[in-house]
């Protein structure tokens, strides 16, 4: 440590057995000498990096905001208002609109039944499912989270189980132009890794809506549950209370002002809750649906960055910093001075 | 008490023997146990011991066995060795022992003279006899070997140490290198010594006098003569042989005989170069006996009653061997702060030499202000003075000296020091003033600087020393810390009175201290050592260092905001919460905004639960660790390992979670390699969220920066500009950026404007 002079100017300097010493080693790490670069936000610096901000985001959100408009969207709302009516099993729930296409729509247009008002991010809402059980029918008796829809009154389990699923959407669209159905494609509507690795193939449908209270779809119990597109579609909850949920696709072209009949079994009860249905055709970009706000968000950014950009430039112009000012240290602006 | 006698041969056992062992202790070997000394390899009982791990000082004590027993040798010798000791409880008093021997039906008083104590290390002596008087835990005060490494007793060390509000540092070894040079003298009012010390040179830094270049050039040229360790006197007026040509040359003379015969120093003569070195208690008499034989009065024998000196004969302008017999030594003490020796020269006078602090000659002879103004002089320069007196007795007044002094060495009682005393202060009177020596305790490098930033940084600095009162006083002016006209506010053991800058006292006192200025001021204490005598003190503390240099006129600016709390407080705290606040009400805003319920990929999936909580917290782990980047001004490896390596950490831990069976990872299977990785909406959201969250903190850091800078961002600054290195461009930045303090090297400097005469005189001198 320190260098400790010889206490007297005898010749007991020599030979002091070398003590092993717990000096630690010498390292640049506990010396606090590493190699280090020191950032300073100097004007330079500043400005560039506001006007590269500008500079990339414009593009971006140019991009952005003609890919979106490039998506089409026929948001259709529907709208009966009766929970009775909606709750008896006799009465005919089939309503048909009628939707103009507002320009070409090139295929797949994709089909989105929208929910509005309705919470599945709950936290009970969320918990009530068995993946344990959706994955191989060795776990169908799994049903830990899923009261009140774990077992029917007898005591047999519900596969699959919980209210997630016990709450399936189930209306039904068919489309026609000119009175020639539109095929919907209905397959491959799910996550691949859903049907393949969430959802069992062994897996069927037992006991599903039995009970009292009917929730909503009945699904086909000798089809197994990696078929069931329209569900593992539901069992990936939505975050938000409003949400979109693909229905299926219309592999063909739509053709601008062409008149397409919407036949809608309008079977699931969101009266109850005061939610709304919304029927959406929308096609795709590169970026996805129709949504202006990532491209004029960009756009907004950009200008305010290259704005930024160039009034820092002025401030720095018109102010530079004077080294040495006293008037810009902070106790000379505290009256009280240093503590 | 058994009889065995053991030999001792190493240090391989620490604690060893049983109460009235004897043991044999060979050369630079520890001692097992605290021993009473019976006889040693020296005829007259003599040895020398090193107490560095109790004390710290290394210096050798010179310890003594008692008369009767020190004739016994040989292991033979103590077969039938029978004694009965009685002594004191064990207690943590390092220099006190009170006991008695009994031996062969005579009782005889011990005293700290005889005690060896455990751990301290025996130098310079073939081998001692001892009997053990207290062992294992019992024994007088041991703490920790000198060489341990330093280590952070707590992880939250930084943060204290940004919050210190007094330092307690060690002195010796610490504040000083603990070796002495002699380098300044005043002979019948005369001074001599043109060497500069390390005070004078700082202060001549500081105010940019043109002393600096005379320094240079000084230095260049004194470079050969430093050769001799421990003196650094450069005066050709007294040097060679010339002080015979002086118009005092008597006085000259009296003064360096009386350091070549005044001192309790052994010389040890080279066989093969015939060259003469000394063991001396401490360093300061080493460096004045040094001095003398640089001067021409080699001091080199030593026997039980002589002393030989080889000095130059003014008349014959040859060297002569002279031989003064030593009739007594009227030791060191702390109360008396003199020591003396009384001499028979060779024509058969009497002499009483003398050396010791300021009050020592009183007979008014007409150089006595003039030395006294020159010794103001020194102690402000740093230096330690002594004062060196004389005087001639009679055989009648040494003959009634010397049975008091007998009889008051013998007695057993409680008041036995109090006897010795008065015998001695009874003839130390009536001096004669010859002048008086200066000599500079090295400071280590850079300690008077770093006590004045210290000092700025409105730290407050205790320095605790187990000094002689004026020695601690002197370092005090030596690093800056004392300066003349300073009110003195004194305390030592003995006088628990109100406690300033000065302590007095062992190392448990050290610990003592600390523990006392903690509960006093409530305030983060760090103590400073090198470990070895003061390992209580850096215990107690909040913060315990080893030395290092402190460096970097940066230091005492940056200090301030931590005394300040600027860093810390609740208006801050509060800011970085509202700035967590927003960036996660952003986050949040931002994401569900672009990710809506529309489809965010080409497929037409929309986002669920899952996806749009790894675009959230993708943006999350972005922002934090863009932010802190953003905060970060120094970036060593470290920093872009955890900063970068967080974000990519992010990442990984979406790729294993995600891979592993969909029963454990539920909603986040595959949840990055499927659903977000290939959608190039997930991107260019996380961007921009990154991007825009982030904006109004830049803003904020830039302005702040740029226009409102603080300490920190000052340094930064300078060191940008590349300017950091010039004193004067500095200086213009931290014009205000200091407190003004009352002590430091910038005070002294104020004070030296503000009293212009002394400033003058020293300018001419």
């Amino acid at each position: 440590m320190n260098p400790r002079g010889d206490s007297t100017s005898g010749s007991d300097g020599a030979a002091e057995p070398k003590r092993k010493s717990k000096k630690p080693r010498y390292s640049r790490f506990t010396q606090q000498e590493l190699p280090a670069c020191k950032p300073l936000l100097t004007p330079a610096i500043v400005v560039t990096t506001f006007a590269f901000i500008g500079i990339i985001f414009i593009p971006i959100g140019l991009l952005s905001l003609s890919a979106s408009g490039q998506a089409n969207c026929i948001p259709e709302q529907l709208q009966n208002d009766k929970v009775a009516f909606i709750q008896s099993s006799t009465t005919n729930k089939t309503c048909s609109r009628t939707l103009t296409v507002p320009k070409n729509m090139e295929g797949p247009v994709h089909i989105y039944y929208e929910l509005d008002n309705f919470y599945q991010n709950h936290r009970r809402y969320v918990k009530s499912r068995s993946d344990k059980q959706l994955r191989s029918k060795a776990s169908e008796t799994e049903t830990t989270n899923c009261a009140p829809e774990a077992t029917t009154s007898d005591g047999s389990v519900i596969v699959p189980c919980g209210l997630i699923a016990w709450s399936l959407f189930n209306d039904t669209y068919s489309f026609a132009v000119n009175s020639k159905i539109i095929e919907v494609n209905k397959k491959n509507i799910a996550w691949l890794s859903d049907k393949e690795h969430k959802f069992g193939s062994d897996v069927y449908p037992k006991n599903f809506q039995m009970g009292g209270l009917i929730g909503g779809a009945k699904l086909n119990a000798s089809i197994p549950l990696s078929e069931q597109e329209d569900l593992i579609v539901w069992m990936r909850t939505a975050a938000l209370p409003r949400f979109r949920k693909l229905y299926g696709r219309i592999e063909t072209d739509l053709a601008a002002n062409e008149q397409i009949t919407v036949t809608i079994q309008n079977n699931y009860n969101t009266y109850s809750f005061e939610g709304k249905k919304n029927l959406v055709l929308s096609t795709t970009s590169w970026i996805g649906g129709k949504n202006d706000f990532l491209g004029t968000a960009y756009l907004t950014v950009g200008s305010l960055c290259l704005f930024l950009a160039m009034g820092f430039i002025i401030l720095y112009l018109l102010k530079p910093r004077t080294l040495g000012d006293p008037s810009y240290l902070s106790w000379n602006r505290n009256p009280d001075g240093h503590y | 008490m058994s009889r065995k006698t053991r030999f001792w041969t190493g240090g391989e056992r620490r604690d060893a023997g049983r109460v009235g062992d004897i043991v044999k202790v060979e050369k630079d070997n520890f001692f097992p146990a605290d021993l009473v000394m019976l006889a040693s390899g020296y005829d007259d009982g003599l040895c020398y011991v090193e107490t560095m791990n109790l004390d710290g000082e290394t210096n050798l004590k010179l310890k003594q066995a008692l008369d009767a027993t020190s004739g016994l040798q040989a292991d033979s010798g103590f077969q039938n060795f029978k004694a009965i000791i009685k002594c004191e409880d064990p207690n943590a008093s390092l220099y006190t022992f009170v006991g008695t021997m009994e031996y062969e039906e005579q009782q005889y008083p011990l005293s700290p003279q005889q005690l060896l104590l455990r751990d301290s290390k025996l130098r310079n002596t073939d081998y001692i006899y001892g009997v053990v008087v207290f062992t294992g835990h019992d024994t007088k005060m041991y703490h920790e070997e000198s060489d341990k490494p330093a280590h952070a007793r707590t992880s939250n060390l930084n943060e204290e140490l940004g919050q210190v509000d007094t330092i307690l540092s060690d002195k010796t070894g610490t504040l000083t290198c603990n070796s002495m040079e002699f380098i300044k003298c005043s002979i019948a009012g005369t001074a001599y010594g043109h060497g500069f010390t390390e005070v004078e040179r700082a202060m001549a830094r500081r105010k940019g006098s043109p002393l600096m270049e005379n320094e240079q050039s000084e230095e260049n040229y004194e470079h050969p003569k430093l050769a001799v360790k421990g003196f650094n006197f450069d005066d050709e007026r007294i040097m060679n042989g010339n002080w015979v040509n002086e118009p005092h040359s008597d006085v000259v003379q009296l003064f360096f005989r009386l350091l070549a015969v005044c001192h309790t120093a052994i010389p040890e003569v080279d066989e093969e170069t015939g060259k003469i070195s000394y063991e001396a208690e401490s360093p300061d008499e080493a460096a004045f006996v040094i001095a003398a034989r640089e001067l021409g009065f080699e001091f080199y024998q030593r026997t039980q009653t002589n002393i030989c000196i080889r000095e130059l004969d003014p008349v014959s302008g040859m060297h002569v061997e002279k031989s003064y017999k030593l009739l007594s030594v009227l030791e060191f003490n702390s109360t008396r702060k003199r020591m003396s020796v009384i001499l028979q020269d060779e024509e058969g006078k009497l002499l009483l030499l003398s050396k010791g602090a300021d009050r020592l000659a009183q007979d008014g002879r007409e150089f006595e202000d003039k030395t006294k103004e020159q010794m103001h002089e020194y102690a402000d320069a740093g230096l330690r003075t002594l004062v060196l007196a004389y005087r001639q007795l009679d055989e009648e007044e040494y003959k009634s000296f010397n049975e008091k002094f007998m009889a008051a060495k013998n007695s057993v009682s409680a008041d036995r020091d109090e006897k010795i005393e008065e015998a001695a202060d009874s003839i130390e009177r009536d001096l004669i003033l010859l002048g008086a020596t200066a000599v500079e305790d090295k400071l280590q490098n850079g300690v008077p600087e770093c006590i004045d930033k210290l000092a700025q940084a409105g730290i407050k600095i205790w320095v605790l020393t187990g000094d002689k009162m004026e020695t601690a006083i002197n370092i005090g002016y030596a690093c800056s810390l004392l300066r003349q006209g300073m009110k003195q506010i004194i305390i030592t053991l003995d006088r628990p009175e109100i406690i300033r800058l000065e302590k007095g006292g062992n190392k448990d006192a050290f610990a003592k201290v600390t523990r006392l200025v903690k509960a006093g001021t409530g305030k983060v204490t760090l103590g400073i050592g090198d470990g070895a005598n003061d390992v209580g003190m850096l215990q107690e503390a909040d913060i315990g260092v080893g030395i290092s240099g402190a460096e970097g006129m940066q230091f005492p600016m940056l200090y301030q905001e931590g005394v300040q709390n600027v860093l810390f407080s609740w208006l801050r705290i509060l800011g970085w919460m509202f700035n967590g606040v927003c960036n996660g009400v952003m986050i949040f805003f931002f994401c569900t905004t672009a990710l809506q319920h529309q489809a965010f990929r080409k497929g037409g999936e929309v986002v669920d639960f899952a996806v749009l909580g790894a675009t959230m917290y993708t943006c999350v782990v972005w922002v934090v660790n863009c932010q802190m980047a953003l905060s970060v001004s120094y970036f060593t490896l470290i920093q872009h390992i955890f900063i970068w390596g967080g974000i990519a950490l992010w990442y990984l831990f979406l790729l294993a979670y995600g891979a592993i069976t969909p029963t454990l990872s539920t909603s986040a299977f595959m949840v990055f390699v499927e659903g977000l990785a290939p959608a190039p909406s997930y991107w260019i959201t996380a961007l921009f969220v990154v991007v825009a969250t982030l904006i109004p903190f830049f803003t904020y850091s830039v302005i702040r920066m740029r226009f409102f800078p603080m300490y920190h961002n000052m340094i930064q600054w300078l060191r940008f500009d590349g300017h950091a290195d010039d004193p004067e461009y500095c200086q213009v930045v931290r014009q205000r950026s200091v407190r003004p303090t009352t002590v430091g090297v910038s005070a002294r400097i104020d004070a030296k404007l503000h009293s212009q005469p002394a400033a003058s005189r020293r300018e001419s001198s």
